[in-house]
């Protein structure tokens, strides 16, 4: 069982992150794990997420990283309250596993075009590291496995594997 | 496969020796033809002197100094050597800074000042492409500022202050990049005939020229805007795509012998830069019919475009498109996403952030911690992602409160018969703060009486919108990408000539 300092201190030493802290909030009924993170350039919660997976295993259970400007601090521990806000608000994407067969099948094709090891159904394209050169292999794999055209509009407004999957549905 | 501007102009020329690379005018405008294979070994032989004299000793102090790096500059006319010259230093992998060789010399020190901030030493590359040593005033050394660079643009030209914007490099042929996926959407194809308008030292058409070679085109350089001649010269070489500025579309509307079968080999016309008004739109629109005119709305920055097509814009006039490969987001002051329909700065995202130039000069880019950036521009969105321009709030011209967008005073100057061109400027006014003032070029001969174009503009507008001091002038001072200059343009108007 990876521990919340565990966490932090892999997320500490990435070359974009100053600052790193770990804390589990409430959401919808669960405990989850949520990093925020102090960045030194620009870097996306996704991308600091499955690097904490790729360095201490899939099973970590970090749910999500929120990119905040400065650490948000009460009584000198990282602010609970702030973090839990940003996920309630959708300010912090989740990580979530696919729910059918239409999103697994759309989430294989997002890891294998960008060479990403997680995709979560909501995570955001271009916050995964998504580049023009991914969006036109996505679109023609989408065409090969669901025999649908997409065009560069509609990708990239739907920008989510779930959003994607309720179009190709 | 991505290959080096080297290697791709020499396959290039060894797959088509004989077919045309460049066609351009000397200075009595007599056609310069240069197959392939003639532009092939003039950019490599000035490619290998730029080299030389790169490695050519220089004063021993700066020749210890591992950090010592070197720029080219070129006189950037739209002539045969400017191409040659700009395609030699990408060659030999020298930044290159196009320059406008009509600039100032207050505002071309300036420019040279700023180039050495970053770079010791400055090769200036003449119509003979011999290349020179030019001094460059050290500047505050930034020292920050490393890695490599393919070119340097000017921008920042409707505001004055000059600045410069650096694209990091070198330059890499990829045929998957080349030209972007946004500028293959306008029409574009491999090996076309493209026209080339505007000015090489403008980021558009410096683009689309290097987009263009490492692309296989045939390209037909225009010495200088003359709108009858922009017309028969797409007419005689069969021209297939070509960027215009709101400017030069709307002088070719006006000819009075433009044919609207004339220009039956062209695929696309695409116009970026400035806001182009709404009847210079629809009349390109009715000349070219809706799918062939594509408008482009995009910082030099590459911080996210739009892409908008004639058919697109007729059912929703005004719009600039939709974010190609770039998501928007409308901001308010305190940094919350606003609702479609409501006004507020305009932010993007794109994936294409590995590229986005760098400003040698100050930052003018704001960007949220995750990934958007907007270079201040105001706007809206519509329900299906539209997104629709306000004029930028230093634009705006404030009559005692009441908010004047200077677009709508241009365009109902430009209604009137007698006038050609027209700028509306805030007047400083004891009581209202402001009023509207305009700078009006008239047709040449025409004369028309101040009391007559505020009557014509009554009709039209609104009673504080109407402006209160008229100045005639001979020209309009726009940047090259067709930007009015409002900076060049002196808040009081004492200064005017009359009417003839």
């Amino acid at each position: 069982m990876v521990t919340l300092p565990e966490i932090s201190k892999v997320l500490s030493a990435h070359p974009a992150v100053r600052r790193a802290e770990v804390a589990i909030v409430r959401h919808d009924g669960r405990d989850v794990a949520i990093a925020a993170a102090e960045p030194s350039e620009y870097v996306s919660g996704p991308i600091l997420r499955n690097y904490v997976r790729k360095e201490l295993g899939n099973d970590t259970e970090l749910a999500g990283v929120l990119i905040v400007e400065h650490m948000p601090m009460a009584d000198g521990v990282v602010d609970v309250e702030c973090l839990t806000s940003a996920v309630a608000e959708g300010r912090c994407i989740l990580f979530e596993d696919p729910r059918d067969d239409v999103e697994r099948r759309v989430a294989e094709i997002w890891s294998a075009q960008m060479d990403v090891g997680s995709v979560g159904v909501n995570d955001d394209f271009l916050e995964l590291g998504g580049d023009s050169l991914s969006v036109l292999g996505i679109i023609a794999a989408i065409e090969t496995e669901f025999g649908r055209s997409l065009d560069v509009y509609e990708f990239m407004n739907a920008a989510s594997v779930r959003r994607l999957a309720e179009i190709l549905r | 496969m991505v290959l080096s501007v080297r290697r791709r102009i020499a396959d290039i020329a060894r797959a088509e020796p004989d077919r045309t690379a460049l066609i351009g005018f000397d200075a009595h405008l007599c056609e310069q033809v240069l197959s392939w294979r003639d532009f092939a070994d003039r950019v490599t032989d000035t490619a290998d002197a730029l080299r030389a004299a790169l490695n050519r000793p220089g004063p021993a102090a700066t020749a210890l100094d591992p950090s010592t790096r070197s720029c080219a500059v070129v006189q950037a006319g739209n002539t045969v050597p400017a191409a040659i010259g700009i395609a030699a230093a990408l060659t030999a992998e020298v930044p290159v800074f196009p320059l406008n060789p009509a600039t100032p010399t207050a505002e071309r020190d300036a420019l040279l000042r700023l180039l050495g901030r970053r770079f010791a030493h400055g090769y200036l590359i003449d119509a003979q492409l011999r290349p020179q040593r030019i001094d460059l005033p050290a500047g505050a050394c930034g020292s920050g500022q490393s890695g490599s660079v393919a070119y340097l643009l000017a921008t920042g030209a409707s505001t004055g202050i000059p600045k410069i914007s650096a694209r990091p490099g070198p330059l890499r042929y990829d045929p998957a990049w080349t030209p972007s996926l946004v500028i293959r959407q306008t029409g574009w194809r491999t090996a076309q005939r493209q026209l080339i308008v505007g000015p090489l030292y403008h980021a558009a058409p410096f683009t689309a020229f290097l987009d263009a070679m490492l692309d296989c085109n045939t390209v037909v350089l225009q010495t200088f805007f003359a709108p009858r001649w922009t017309a028969e010269l797409m007419c005689r070489y069969a021209i297939e795509w070509l960027q215009l500025t709101p400017t030069h579309m709307r002088e070719i509307l006006r000819r009075p012998d433009l044919d609207p079968a004339g220009f039956p080999s062209l695929r696309a016309m695409l116009h970026t830069a400035a806001r182009c008004d709404a009847d210079t739109k629809r009349g390109w629109i009715e000349l070219l019919g809706p799918d062939r005119v594509y408008e482009l709305y995009g910082a030099t920055e590459g911080v996210g475009v739009t892409l908008v097509r004639g058919d697109e814009w007729l059912a929703r006039p005004g719009t600039v498109g939709r974010g190609f490969l770039t998501q928007i987001r409308i901001l308010d002051d305190t940094g919350t996403p606003v609702p479609p329909g409501k006004t507020g700065t305009v932010f993007m995202r794109t994936p294409q952030r590995v590229g986005r130039s760098d400003y040698v000069s100050d930052q003018a880019i704001r960007t949220t911690s995750d990934g958007f950036a907007t270079v201040g521009d105001h706007g809206r969105l519509d329900r299906d992602g539209y997104l629709y321009l306000e004029p930028r709030d230093h634009d705006t011209i404030n009559v005692g409160g009441e908010k004047v967008n200077p677009d709508e005073v241009e365009a109902a100057l430009r209604d009137h018969p007698a006038v050609v061109d027209a700028v509306a400027v805030a007047v400083p006014h004891g009581t209202l703060g402001s009023v509207v003032g305009a700078h009006v070029m008239l047709h040449p001969g025409a004369s028309v009486r101040r009391a007559e174009l505020a009557a014509h503009c009554g009709r039209r507008l609104a009673g504080y919108k109407i402006p209160k001091h008229f100045t005639f002038v001979d020209q309009i001072p726009r940047s090259a990408a067709g930007k009015i200059q409002r900076w060049r343009l002196t808040p009081h108007h004492e200064n005017g000539a009359t009417p003839p």
